[in-house]
């Protein structure tokens, strides 16, 4: 996967707040929390959602730090917290709320339709509005694929899917994506 | 659009393969020559490949809100008073029978001190300043047990006859000085049965030391005084705390401390040859 910036030093910060520092773990929040929001918010396709998940990332890190072992950047490490929470987030509303046919709403259009009668503010904008808007799935393949740089063969164990069905979502999710961007 | 090799719609279904670079060199050729060709599918390609630098150069997003408050009240733990469990894990049997076992021994040792001090001091020590003691406040709420008080608690006795009505009795008029002031104190503080113990065991060595005094060496009784002076302090800070924070089971043991202290010390006293 790539980053999406440099590292911090964060490594003596990392070790404070691993044995009970809550101020060293706030600076560790306050130097991750937007990439951990923009992992959360992209995943999930709400900010208020996203803020709860970001919330019960920090919440699972400081209960898991003591066992990080440095094998890996504390970002690095922190990201893959936030997407496994976005994940069984996922699967948990999915156990919660009847699933629509191919993530179509009742009125038989995909949340990229209804996307893209919103207003679009510029370009950026307007693509974090039309991901938002994809059905979950695809919107999830699309996200850790294209913004967060992961390879389908960790999509699909992430996931619990196959290396081909992270591409066929991936694909999908670009061409509504363009169908939303260019109407 | 059609060429002659390829079909828009068989184009399309190599797209997937061609963004993953994962077509076969024969596929490829195909495909490129269609797209060479092609407005829309070169279209496609060139819309798709700005998503993906978009989406690969995404800034991050902001929350609207700070998230700490809420994750620090999370991570948090629950701060409990150290006293309370042990308030709750001890039974009130099992503090009453400590309490008992403390009372006979402390008792027995007085015993010992006072009888070999006050025995050898005849006519110093006036009857009535060891009957009422606190000890004393402390069997008397029980009317059953007056009469069941165990060999060390009655000692006293065996020096003083005239003091057993007082024992059993709850009359504030008879009670001592010393009894009037630990009453004084239980109204603004409830001692504990530990506590009640050894502030009996004090009045009675204070008694003995009083007694003693002229026989003990004057600098000896200076840094007998000295000490007490000191374990006083120690017990009036503890109580003060323990106003303040009665539930504190580390207050209650560091109080506890200073008057073990205090009567080792004056047993010592008690005990201690007199001067030549």
């Amino acid at each position: 996967m790539i980053q999406s910036s440099a590292p911090a030093d964060d490594s003596e910060d990392v070790a404070l707040a691993a044995s009970g520092d809550r101020r060293a773990f706030e600076r560790l929040y306050r130097l991750h929390v937007n990439r951990v929001f923009s992992v959360c918010t992209r995943m999930c396709g709400s900010k208020v959602r996203g803020e709860e998940l970001t919330q019960d990332v920090f919440v699972r890190a400081w209960e898991k730090l003591p066992q990080f072992r440095g094998e890996a950047a504390f970002s690095t490490w922190i990201h893959r917290v936030a997407v496994n929470i976005a994940l069984t987030d996922r699967k948990n509303e999915g156990r919660n709320r009847p699933r629509l046919v191919d993530d179509e709403s009742e009125d038989g259009e995909t949340p990229v339709q209804k996307a893209s009668v919103m207003p679009m503010h510029g370009d950026r904008m307007d693509l974090n509005e039309a991901i938002a808007k994809l059905p979950a799935g695809a919107r999830q393949i699309f996200v850790l694929h294209d913004v967060q740089g992961y390879k389908h063969e960790e999509i699909a164990e992430m996931c619990g899917i196959t290396a081909g069905g992270s591409k066929a979502q991936l694909h999908r999710a670009r061409l509504l994506l363009r169908e939303a961007l260019t109407r | 659009m059609t060429d002659n090799l390829m079909t828009c719609a068989q184009c399309d279904e190599l797209f997937l393969d061609f963004f993953e670079d994962t077509l076969g060199e024969a596929d490829r050729d195909r495909f490129d020559n269609h797209v060479s060709t092609c407005v829309r599918c070169q279209s496609l390609i060139r819309d798709i490949d700005g998503i993906r630098d978009q989406a690969a150069a995404l800034p991050d997003m902001i929350p609207a809100r700070d998230l700490w408050s809420g994750i620090e009240a999370r991570i948090q733990p629950q701060v409990r008073s150290i006293s309370t469990p042990r308030a709750s894990s001890i039974s009130k049997t099992w503090l009453a029978a400590a309490a008992a076992a403390l009372i006979v021994a402390t008792s027995g040792v007085t015993y010992l001190a006072t009888s070999r001090s006050i025995t050898s001091l005849p006519g110093t020590v006036k009857p009535s300043t060891i009957v009422a003691t606190p000890q004393v406040a402390m069997v008397t709420p029980e009317p059953s047990e007056t009469g069941k008080t165990s060999a060390p608690s009655s000692a006293p006795v065996a020096v003083v006859p005239e003091a057993e009505p007082a024992r059993t009795t709850s009359d504030p008029a008879r009670s001592s000085p010393s009894a009037s002031l630990a009453s004084a104190a239980r109204d603004k503080a409830p001692m504990s049965p530990s506590e009640i113990a050894f502030t009996g065991e004090i009045t009675q060595l204070q008694t003995v030391l009083t007694a003693r005094r002229s026989q003990l060496d004057p600098e000896t009784v200076k840094v007998v005084e000295d000490n007490l002076k000191l374990i006083d302090s120690a017990v009036k800070r503890a109580r003060a705390a323990l106003e303040k924070d009665p539930a504190s089971g580390f207050l209650t043991r560091q109080l506890d401390n200073a008057l073990q202290k205090k009567v080792e010390l004056l047993r010592t006293v008690a005990l201690l040859p007199s001067s030549t």
